[in-house]
């Protein structure tokens, strides 16, 4: 008896589980079929128009590309500065090295209000006007000390003795750069900027702070709350949904064919 | 094979020859330790040196200097007459099949191979790398990662990956260290078979005794960054001049003794009230207390004793005796000396039973001398 209760505990806990996390995207999913009126609170019966019109309401759209595009610009500007740094950081010994290592991780753990007052602070003395560049800026600086910390692990993992094989195979320094290193960093520094991205979509608190009367995704949502979050709303946050599953998806399937490949191989 | 041959067989395949490799004064230090020390060390073209020590005694040092990974403390490197101390490595007509492998796991066993014909633009580089991974016996693992090898498998990936570029001197640190018995003879005749035809200068690093004095030309032992002493294999074999080389390299009966006289070029030694005779040519040091030594297989064991004028001669009881099949070992207990190591070939005799008096006795001309200072156990729990 006893062994069947236990038999059963971690599937259904795990169940639950599962149902927690997926229940609140769930909701998202199945209000964006909702024929809204002027909030989305209540079920009103079903429509295809919100996935039709995307669009429709004002600014949703508007919004969603300047995240999109901030996002974009932060993410390649802090994984190539990013990655330098990270460099830098295990393969060059210097002076105050322990400290800068402590020092990276600052904007990390500092609050974001924090950090947002403190760039909007600086943006004001420095006199410039608030919109997109300095959205970017405060993006990067988050974002960065996110991929030195994702690179950095990678990169101390990478065996040295590598680089020493290529360069004993006569590539020069450049060379081995992109034919070895960089290969071997990559799945590294694809993770770190995918983050990156996320992170840069995702923020609200120190855009807030720092994006005057520019809109990002987040943005919106946040003061369309206080009116009533429009359908188009749903129709978004469920095809990024719908799209980081079907990269998932994809990679699982490529990873398996790459597996039946190799057995093949063998 | 004639040498007017082997150079048409060279200049046929269109490759490098070997060139001289010499390294002059050479220390490398960390910090305050001292990994090699003031070693020099001239390499003809196209031999096969090996280098013989202990773990940590420097060998990986050295070949990381000669390959350029590593800038010496002190010293210099050439290279079939240029000095290359200053040279970055990719620069250096030197390949090195590592000791960790250091196979790219991004890459095929193939593109592995073809990565060095590569850089240096061979339009041929992808039918050599194939021809080098079937002479390792790997031509049908060629799209496999690395990580899908074995570590024999892998070791023979490394070695492909720098023979196939034919450079001028190449490094072998320990590279087959991983393979059954059955593959290294194998692998140890093919390095062999292409460093002759080829004529490339080998520099190969290995703890196998046997390898080292089988395949090189001229054998190097090294103990704690410098090098003991250097010879062809059969010459370092027969007169060891440090205890550490005799220890070391095969085992020898090392004895303390006081140099008593000499006459005709052989010196006369009391070890422990015996007169132990050897030729003064034979002996770094011929004054006061010295070490006399003699191998195992130089000596004759029997029941009775040799009387033959002219032998060296001591007798003792025996401690133990092991049987291997074809020899017999024995240890034997001689008064005042110790323990004295011995075998006898298996010919339907038995010279002797444990506890039983037994007389030993060689030519003295098998005999060495080394100098007194030493410790008679220098290089024993290395080898
Ligand atoms: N980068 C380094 N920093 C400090 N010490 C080092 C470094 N590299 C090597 N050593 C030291 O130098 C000595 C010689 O090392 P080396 O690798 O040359 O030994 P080895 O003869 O190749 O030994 P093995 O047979 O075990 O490979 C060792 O005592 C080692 O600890
Ligand atoms: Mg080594």
């Amino acid at each position: 008896m006893k062994q069947k209760l236990g038999r059963w505990i971690i599937p259904v806990l795990g169940g639950l589980a599962f149902v927690y996390l997926l229940v609140p995207i769930a909701y998202i999913f199945v209000y964006s079929f909702n024929d809204a009126g002027r909030t989305n609170l209540e079920w009103r019966g079903f429509t295809w128009s919100n996935w039709q019109n995307p669009c429709g309401a004002p600014a949703v759209c508007e919004s969603l590309v300047n995240s999109l595009q901030i996002g974009l610009l932060a993410t390649v500007i802090a994984t190539a500065l990013g990655t330098c740094v990270a460099l830098g950081l295990v393969r060059y010994k210097f002076r105050f090295r322990n400290a800068t290592d402590i020092l990276i991780i600052l904007p990390l753990a500092t609050p974001e209000v924090v950090l947002g007052a403190a760039l909007l602070a600086q943006f004001l003395n420095l006199g410039w006007e608030l919109g997109f560049t300095t959205i970017v800026i405060s993006h990067v600086v988050f974002c960065m000390a996110f991929v030195i910390v994702t690179v950095r692990a990678r990169v101390s993992a990478l065996d040295p003795r590598l680089e020493e094989a290529a360069a004993d195979l006569y590539a020069n320094p450049r060379t081995t750069f992109w034919k070895v290193t960089f290969p071997l960093l990559l799945p590294g520094i694809i993770a770190a900027a995918m983050l990156s991205f996320a992170m840069s979509f995702d923020d609200f608190i120190i855009t807030n702070f720092n994006s005057g009367n520019v809109q990002t995704f987040p943005k919106f949502i946040y003061v369309a709350a206080t009116r009533g979050i429009p359908a188009q709303a749903n129709v978004i946050g469920s095809a990024m949904f719908l799209l980081a599953l079907l990269v998932v998806i994809i990679a699982q399937i490529m990873s398996y064919r790459k597996r039946k490949a190799l057995e093949k191989a063998q | 094979m004639d040498t007017e041959t082997q150079t048409t067989r060279r200049r046929a395949r269109g490759s490098s020859e070997g060139a001289d490799l010499e390294l002059t004064g050479i220390c490398k230090r960390f910090a305050e330790f001292i990994a090699v020390d003031q070693l020099d060390l001239v390499v003809p073209s196209g031999k096969f040196f090996a280098l013989l020590g202990p773990s940590g005694c420097g060998k990986s040092t050295t070949l990381r200097m000669i390959a350029g990974l590593e800038a010496p403390s002190e010293g210099s490197i050439s290279i079939g007459g240029q000095d290359v101390t200053e040279l970055p490595s990719h620069k250096r007509p030197v390949n090195t099949v590592f000791q960790s492998y250091a196979l790219f796991p991004h890459m095929s066993v193939l593109e592995n191979v073809a990565f060095g014909l590569k850089r240096k633009k061979d339009r041929e580089a992808m039918p050599k790398a194939k021809a080098a991974l079937e002479m390792v016996e790997l031509g049908h693992l060629a799209t496999r990662k690395p990580a899908q090898l074995s570590g024999g498998q892998q070791q023979r990936v490394a070695l492909a990956r720098a023979l196939v570029n034919r450079p001028q001197v190449l490094l072998l640190d320990e590279p087959l260290g991983a393979l059954d018995m059955k593959l290294r003879r194998q692998m140890q005749l093919e390095l062999k078979t292409i460093q002759t035809e080829v004529g490339l200068t080998f520099i190969h690093v290995t703890h196998d005794q046997e390898e080292a004095m089988t395949m090189a030309d001229v054998v190097a032992v090294m103990n704690e960054g410098r090098i003991e002493q250097l010879g062809p294999p059969r010459e370092l074999y027969e007169l060891p001049r440090t205890a550490f080389v005799a220890n070391f390299l095969g085992k020898s009966n090392l004895m303390r003794g006081t140099v008593s006289g000499q006459e005709d070029q052989l010196l006369s030694v009391d070890v422990a009230g015996n007169r132990i005779l050897l030729p003064a040519a034979r002996a770094v040091a011929t004054e006061g207390e010295i070490m006399v030594g003699i191998r195992p297989e130089k000596l004759q064991i029997s029941a009775t004793e040799d009387t033959t004028a002219g032998m060296n001669r001591l007798d003792g009881i025996v401690k133990d005796a092991s049987f291997t099949g074809t020899t017999t070992e024995y240890l034997i207990e001689v008064e005042g000396i110790g323990l004295i190591g011995t075998f006898a070939q298996n010919r339907g005799q038995q010279p002797g039973e444990m506890g039983q008096r037994v007389f030993l006795s060689w030519d003295p001309v098998h005999t060495f001398g080394l100098r007194g200072s030493e410790s008679e156990l220098a290089g024993v729990e290395e080898a």
